[in-house]
C-alpha cells in the first residue's frame, strides 16, 4: 500500500524510485520562446501543470503551514478568517451607506459579493508578486518548478476566501429567512454563477501573479506600484457602488468597459445580488480577459524561468 | 501507485531508458552571470538603457565555466577539490537543475539526492514534524509516504522529544541533526555532497558519518565536493581539480591531490610565515 513497504527483498529500506532521465540545454544555445507559437505555448502549459500536479504535496503543506502560522497563536484561531471579513463588512457597509447616497437596498450583500472576490486578488497578487524573493533561500538550494510558489499563494488566499464565503453566505442567508431584509440573501439558481466567477477570477488571478512576480523579481521598485496600483484598482472596480452609480460619467463608463475585473464580478455580483444573468458581454469579455491574462502571463513567466535564479 | 506519482515531483521523466545506469555528462557546458556590482539594476536604469539605446555591455558578464566537458560513469565516487569561489559548489547546483547552463548541455541520468545544504525550506514557526512533512513534500514524497518515515527520521537524530515544538526553539546542533536525518533518509542513485560532515556532537557525528558511507555505498554515483583532501582520498576514487570554471586536473585521488597541494605550496611559498 504505502510506498515505503512496497520494496522486496528481507529489509524494505527506504523506496526507490525509477530512473530518472533529464537534459539541460543551453539558454543562449536554445532561445526559449523566441516565436512564439501556440503549439509550443500549450505543451509547455501542460508540462508545468503536469509538474504542477505532481508538487501539489508542497502546495498543501504550504497553505496550512501559512494557515497554521497564521492562527495557532491567536486565541480565536481559524474563527478569525470568518470574523476579519464580517468584521470589515460592517465598518464598510456603515461608512458606504451613509457616505454614498446610492438608493441600493441590501447594500451589505452587494458590498459582501464584491469584497471577498477582491480581497482575494489583492492578497494573491500581493504575495505573489514577491513569493519568489521571498522564497530565493529555498530557490538557491533546491531544484523546484518556481510555479509552485505563487501557485501556493494563490492557494492560501483562495482557501481563506472559501472558507470566508461560505461562512458569510450562511449567516446572510440566516438574516434573509429571519426577516432582516436588508442585510439578507437569498437562494436562487443563479447562485451557480458564483463557482464560474470564481474559476473565471482564479485563472486571471494566476496570470495577473505570473507577470507581476516576474517583473517584480527583476525590479524590485514594482513592489511599491504594485501596491499602489491595486488601490488604484479597488477604487476603479465596482466593490462598493454598482456600476450604474458612475453610468453619468462617461470617462467612468469607459473606464468601467476596460476593467477586467469589473466584468468577472459582475458573475458575483449576479448571482449573489442582482438574481440574474449577466449580459451578453460579460460572457465573452470575462472569459477571454482570464484565458488572455494567463496566456499573457505565463508567457512573460516562462520566457524569463530560468533567469530568476541569477536575479535572487 | 502513490510511488511513482511521487518520483517525478518535477515531471523530468522523459522516458524510462532501459538502460538502467546513473551517468551524468557535460558536453561543452557555460555558465555565465551577469555581474551587476553592488545592486540589481532598477527599473530607472533599465528605462534609459532601453530608452538610449544602450545594452548591457558583455563585460558585464562574467564566465564561471566555459567550455566544460565531463562524464561521470556509473560507479565513480568524484571528488572535486579546487579553491573558494572555484565553482565547485556550482558544479553540484548544475547537476541539481538549480542553474541551467547558458551554453552546452548537461544530461543526468538517476534519481539526484543532493546533501547541498542542509535545512534548506525549513520553517522556523513550524514543529519539528511539519517541517519534515514539507521537506518531504519538497523533495516529491507525499504525507503518507514521510509518515512511514518519520519515526525513523527522529529516532536517528534523537529528538523524539521534540516532534511538536517549533524549530525556532531548537539549538542550532538539533537543527543540523534534523535536517542531517531528513535529508540523508534516502536511497539515491546521484548522490551529491557538500562539506556536510561535522554536525552535531561527537556521538551523532559518528552516527552521521556512518549513515553517509552506507549512503556512498548503496549511491550509483557519488560526488563530493570537500576541502578536507583526507576525506576525498579515502573515498573517491576519481578526483577532479577545478580551477577558473576549467578542469584543470583529472584522474587518481592521491596522484591529483598530490598534484593539487603541490600547486597550492607554490603560490604559498613566497609568503611562508614565521622564518
Amino acid at each position: 500500500m504505502s510506498a515505503g513497504t512496497a520494496a522486496s527483498g528481507t529489509d524494505p529500506g527506504p523506496w526507490r524510485p525509477p530512473i530518472l532521465s533529464r537534459e539541460f540545454h543551453g539558454s543562449l544555445d536554445e532561445p526559449l520562446l523566441k516565436r512564439l507559437s501556440p503549439v509550443r505555448l500549450w505543451r509547455m502549459l501542460r508540462d508545468d501543470a503536469r509538474e504542477l500536479s505532481f508538487g501539489r504535496y508542497v502546495i498543501e503543506q504550504f497553505v496550512t503551514s501559512v494557515l497554521r502560522v497564521r492562527y495557532q497563536n491567536s486565541m480565536l484561531g481559524l474563527l478569525w478568517t470568518l470574523l476579519h471579513p464580517l468584521l470589515m463588512l460592517t465598518v464598510l457597509s456603515v461608512v458606504f451607506s451613509r457616505l454614498l447616497k446610492y438608493p441600493m437596498d441590501r447594500f451589505s450583500v452587494f458590498l459582501f459579493a464584491g469584497l471577498l472576490p477582491w480581497q482575494f486578488f489583492q492578497a494573491s497578487v500581493g504575495n505573489a508578486s514577491v513569493s519568489l524573493i521571498r522564497q530565493q533561500g529555498l530557490i538557491r538550494k533546491i531544484n523546484v518548478n518556481l510555479m509552485l510558489f505563487p501557485v501556493s499563494e494563490i492557494a492560501t488566499a483562495a482557501t481563506h476566501m472559501l472558507f470566508a464565503f461560505v461562512a458569510m453566505f450562511v449567516i446572510m442567508l440566516g438574516f434573509g429567512v429571519f426577516g432582516t431584509e436588508h442585510v439578507g440573501a437569498q437562494l436562487s439558481v443563479h447562485l451557480v454563477l458564483v463557482p464560474l466567477g470564481l474559476v473565471l477570477l482564479w485563472v486571471f488571478t494566476l496570470g495577473a501573479s505570473l507577470a507581476l512576480m516576474t517583473l517584480t523579481t527583476f525590479f524590485r521598485d514594482m513592489e511599491h506600484i504594485i501596491s499602489v496600483a491595486l488601490q488604484a484598482m479597488y477604487f476603479a472596480t465596482p466593490i462598493f457602488y454598482p456600476v450604474e452609480a458612475v453610468a453619468g460619467s462617461r470617462s467612468l463608463t469607459l473606464l468601467m468597459y476596460a476593467n477586467p475585473l469589473r466584468w468577472i464580478f459582475e458573475f458575483f455580483h449576479c448571482g449573489i445580488y442582482y438574481h440574474r444573468w449577466p449580459a451578453t458581454e460579460a460572457w465573452i469579455v470575462a472569459p477571454c480577459a482570464a484565458v488572455g491574462m494567463l496566456l499573457l502571463g505565463y508567457s512573460i513567466y516562462k520566457r524569463h524561468e530560468h533567469e530568476f535564479i541569477f536575479r535572487l | 501507485m502513490s510511488s511513482s506519482s511521487a518520483s517525478d515531483l518535477a515531471g523530468y521523466i522523459r522516458g524510462q531508458g532501459a538502460d538502467r545506469d546513473a551517468r551524468i555528462e557535460f558536453a561543452d557546458v557555460g555558465l555565465r552571470f551577469r555581474s551587476f556590482g553592488d545592486s540589481l539594476p532598477s527599473l530607472k536604469q533599465t528605462v534609459f538603457r532601453k530608452l538610449s539605446g544602450q545594452t548591457f555591455k558583455e563585460d558585464s558578464y562574467r564566465w564561471l565555466y566555459r567550455g566544460l566537458g565531463l562524464t561521470i560513469e556509473h560507479g565513480c565516487r568524484l571528488g572535486v577539490v579546487g579553491p573558494n569561489g572555484a565553482g565547485k559548489s556550482t558544479l553540484l547546483k548544475m547537476i541539481c537543475g538549480i542553474y541551467r547552463p547558458t551554453t552546452g548541455t548537461i544530461k543526468v541520468r538517476g534519481q539526484i539526492a543532493p546533501l547541498i545544504e542542509l535545512g534548506a525550506g525549513m520553517v522556523a514557526e513550524l514543529s519539528g514534524e511539519e517541517n519534515i512533512y514539507l521537506n518531504g513534500a519538497l523533495m516529491g514524497y507525499s504525507r503518507r509516504e514521510m509518515r512511514a518515515k518519520i519515526e525513523r527520521i527522529f529516532d536517528f537524530a534523537g529528538l523524539q522529544g521534540f516532534r511538536k515544538v517549533p524549530i525556532k526553539y531548537y539549538s542550532s546542533g538539533m537543527m543540523l541533526r534534523l535536517a542531517f536525518s531528513t535529508a540523508s533518509d534516502l536511497n539515491p542513485e546521484i548522490l551529491l555532497i557538500d562539506e556536510i560532515f561535522a554536525a552535531g556532537d561527537a556521538e551523532f557525528v559518528r552516527r552521521a558519518r556512518a549513515r553517509m558511507e552506507s549512503l556512498i555505498d548503496a549511491s550509483h554515483i557519488v560526488v563530493i565536493v570537500s576541502h578536507q583532501l583526507e576525506l576525498i582520498k579515502q573515498m573517491c576514487n576519481r578526483v577532479i581539480h577545478v580551477e577558473n570554471g576549467r578542469v584543470v586536473d583529472d584522474g587518481d585521488p592521491a596522484e591529483v591531490i598530490a598534484r593539487y597541494l603541490a600547486g597550492v605550496q607554490a603560490q604559498t611559498e613566497p609568503v611562508r610565515l614565521g622564518s
